[in-house]
């Protein structure tokens, strides 16, 4: 039986608690996550994947329940330990990516180490061996608004691994992406689950639920389990 | 997989690097401001060093200034005093010494300079309060109308080639007056000794017009300064006709002034003041959209909210402090090499000093460091509050704000 890396042991978010405007946007979840396991998290809009899975990466903070990764206990860490936790097990891979416009390929992928300490020399060589893996070491230098689709894609995916993470979160990665980049994303995750890593995803594509490579889809609706 | 362990000092480093790379990103907004406070900063820093500079030049002279002058008052004039008033002030208890002094101004119309003439006995100065001129080859019409000059007075007599021999005319005299110029006397006070001609006690009479027996006012000399007052309020009781202005009176009015005149030209720099104000109150207003995306990427991606604080920080600090230190090299270089065109004149007048003097440089520390705090911390501040506000934010929020 493969390793839990993440449980989730009844876990509830409600934004503006007490107030008029309460949203209880995660209701009561239970999960469990294997190492190296590919997992969807699947529902409409609003149905509280986002908050769900910004939880798992330590984003956010559960307003009851417990999260436990890798066997640690999280949910009450005050946020420099989360940060450390967060910069040591996970990547992060935004909706639109979300790459800062003014900086360089390198400088974007290079941001993650920034925190950890790494030294110019040492960040530099990292990321000149990730970019010549994707393909992107021509375009080190370019700023972000030079790049096609596809080449963003490429340079988000490298920004989220760049700290060698056991565990890649994406939030609608394909939302904004043709059929082409869509596919390409996925086989990308493919390599990386097939590296090691486990990757959880949070979408409504049906072309992400079907991935041949996904072991579990978990559909959410109204911030619960549909069972 | 291997283990990335954080280094603190690494980790400061890299925020110093990142900060750095940030403002070289916004170059062209980054620059406009540190121009701006560059301006500012070097305008207040001149009038500091210019205020300081002659303060410190005036007060250095008072250590010389006799403890009280007298001087005789006619219709709300001055005017020449008599030598019978000598020997009583001599012999109140207290005066050490009583000088006769002989001064006035003269007005040499083709330089439009006024030269400050004082007569003493030159024999009496020390060989190293002047620099001696070699006038061999100059035969003296009259050794009783020799005169050292200050070093002002021998460059504008250059300009007018009469740097060894200088001729004082007037209209009603019978005949003109040539005074051989035998010194020039050293820099170290410029501001007294700049306009100064210091004839022969002689030449000194005939070229001011003064009868004899009478002299343009008494230097009193008291050793216990505690009854300089006292003293003072005795001449006046036995003289109503004589003023007394003590030598605290003087530094008084020194400082008065030149504190006037600069706050004079500090509300003249209101404006830019007022642009610096503006500056300040744009940023403590918020951050642009690009600026809070950039936070919310940050710190979704796993820098603390101190690391985002303290790359703001050091950004306000390098713009606000080089710009500190910049308007302070720049103003010391436009006072004191430059020689502060278009703002000395403002401090010094225009008609009493006509000839041009160098600022002896002056540096207090107190003056830099209070521009430091009253420039470099409220900019930082007002960086650093909203960046707070949206570094708080949860990166989940920030991070859906962004999208």
């Amino acid at each position: 039986m493969k390793e839990s890396l993440i449980v989730l042991k009844r876990i509830t978010k409600i934004y503006n608690e007490g107030k008029l405007n309460e949203v209880v946007s995660v209701n009561d979840i239970s999960l469990d996550i294997k190492k190296n396991e590919m997992v969807v998290l699947k529902g409409p809009s609003g149905s509280g994947k986002t908050t769900l899975i910004a939880m798992m990466g330590c984003l956010l903070k559960p307003t009851s329940g417990e999260i436990t990764i890798m066997g640690k206990s999280v949910s009450k860490l005050p946020e420099k330990f989360m940060n450390q936790f967060k910069l040591q097990y996970f990547g992060f891979i935004f909706q639109s990516f979300q790459l800062i416009p003014e900086l360089s390929v390198s400088d974007n992928v290079e941001l993650p180490l920034y925190p950890l300490g790494i030294k110019p020399a040492k960040r530099r060589e990292m990321s000149l061996k990730l970019l010549e893996r994707f393909d992107l070491k021509q375009r080190q230098n370019f700023k972000i608004k030079e790049l096609s689709g596809g080449e963003q894609q490429r340079v988000a995916i490298i920004r989220a691994i760049i700290n060698q993470p056991q565990i890649l979160l994406a939030d609608e990665p394909t939302a904004h992406l043709d059929s082409e980049l869509s596919q390409s994303y996925l086989e990308y995750m493919k390599a990386l689950k097939d590296s090691g890593l486990s990757v959880i995803i949070a979408s409504h594509d049906p072309r992400v639920c079907e991935f041949s490579e996904v072991d579990r889809v978990i559909e959410i609706k109204d911030g619960q389990l549909k069972l | 997989m291997e283990k990335l362990k954080v280094n603190w000092l690494d980790k400061k480093l890299n925020v110093i690097d990142f900060a750095f790379q940030s403002l070289l990103r916004h170059k062209t907004k980054n620059g406009l401001i540190f121009l701006i406070f560059l301006v500012i900063i070097s305008i207040i820093s001149s009038i500091f060093f210019i205020t300081g500079s002659l303060t410190k030049e005036l007060m250095s002279t008072s250590k010389s200034l006799p403890d009280i002058t007298i001087q005789k008052i006619q219709g709300g004039r001055q005017v020449v005093i008599e030598d019978s008033y000598l020997s009583s002030i001599e012999k109140m208890p207290g005066v050490e010494s009583v000088e006769p002094r002989l001064w006035g101004y003269f007005y040499f119309n083709e330089l439009k300079a006024n030269f400050t003439i004082y007569g003493m006995d030159l024999n009496t100065l020390e060989a190293d309060e002047y620099t001696k001129i070699d006038q061999q080859q100059v035969q003296s019409p009259n050794p009783d109308y020799d005169m050292i000059v200050g070093t002002g007075v021998y460059r504008l007599l250059k300009e007018v080639f009469m740097e060894q021999n200088f001729i004082f005319n007037q209209s009603n005299w019978e005949q003109e007056i040539a005074c051989r110029i035998i010194g020039t006397f050293k820099a170290e006070t410029q501001l007294q000794t700049n306009d100064l001609m210091i004839m022969q006690v002689e030449g000194a009479r005939k070229v001011l017009e003064i009868p004899e027996s009478t002299y343009t006012d008494f230097a009193v000399y008291i050793p216990n300064p505690e009854e300089v007052q006292n003293i003072a309020i005795k001449i006046n009781r036995l003289y109503p006709e004589l003023r007394t202005v003590t030598k605290k009176n003087i530094e008084t009015t020194y400082r008065s002034v030149f504190n006037w005149r600069s706050g004079f030209v500090l509300s003249g720099l209101l404006i830019s003041i007022l642009a610096f104000l503006v500056i300040i109150w744009d940023k403590a207003s918020g951050l642009g959209n690009e600026e809070k995306k950039e936070i919310g990427i940050l710190k979704a991606i796993g820098w603390d909210t101190d690391m985002v604080l303290s790359v703001k920080l050091y950004e306000g600090f390098f713009i606000s402090s080089f710009a500190c230190f910049g308007g302070i090299i720049s103003a010391y270089i436009f006072v004191y090499i430059f020689k502060a065109p278009g703002l000395k004149h403002i401090f010094i007048g225009w008609s009493s000093v006509y000839p041009d003097f160098d600022l002896i440089p002056f540096f207090d520390f107190n003056y830099l460091l209070l521009i430091f705090i009253l420039t470099v911390i409220p900019y930082c501040t007002a960086i650093l509050f909203p960046a707070w506000k949206v570094a708080i934010t949860d990166p989940d929020v920030a991070m859906r704000n962004i999208n």
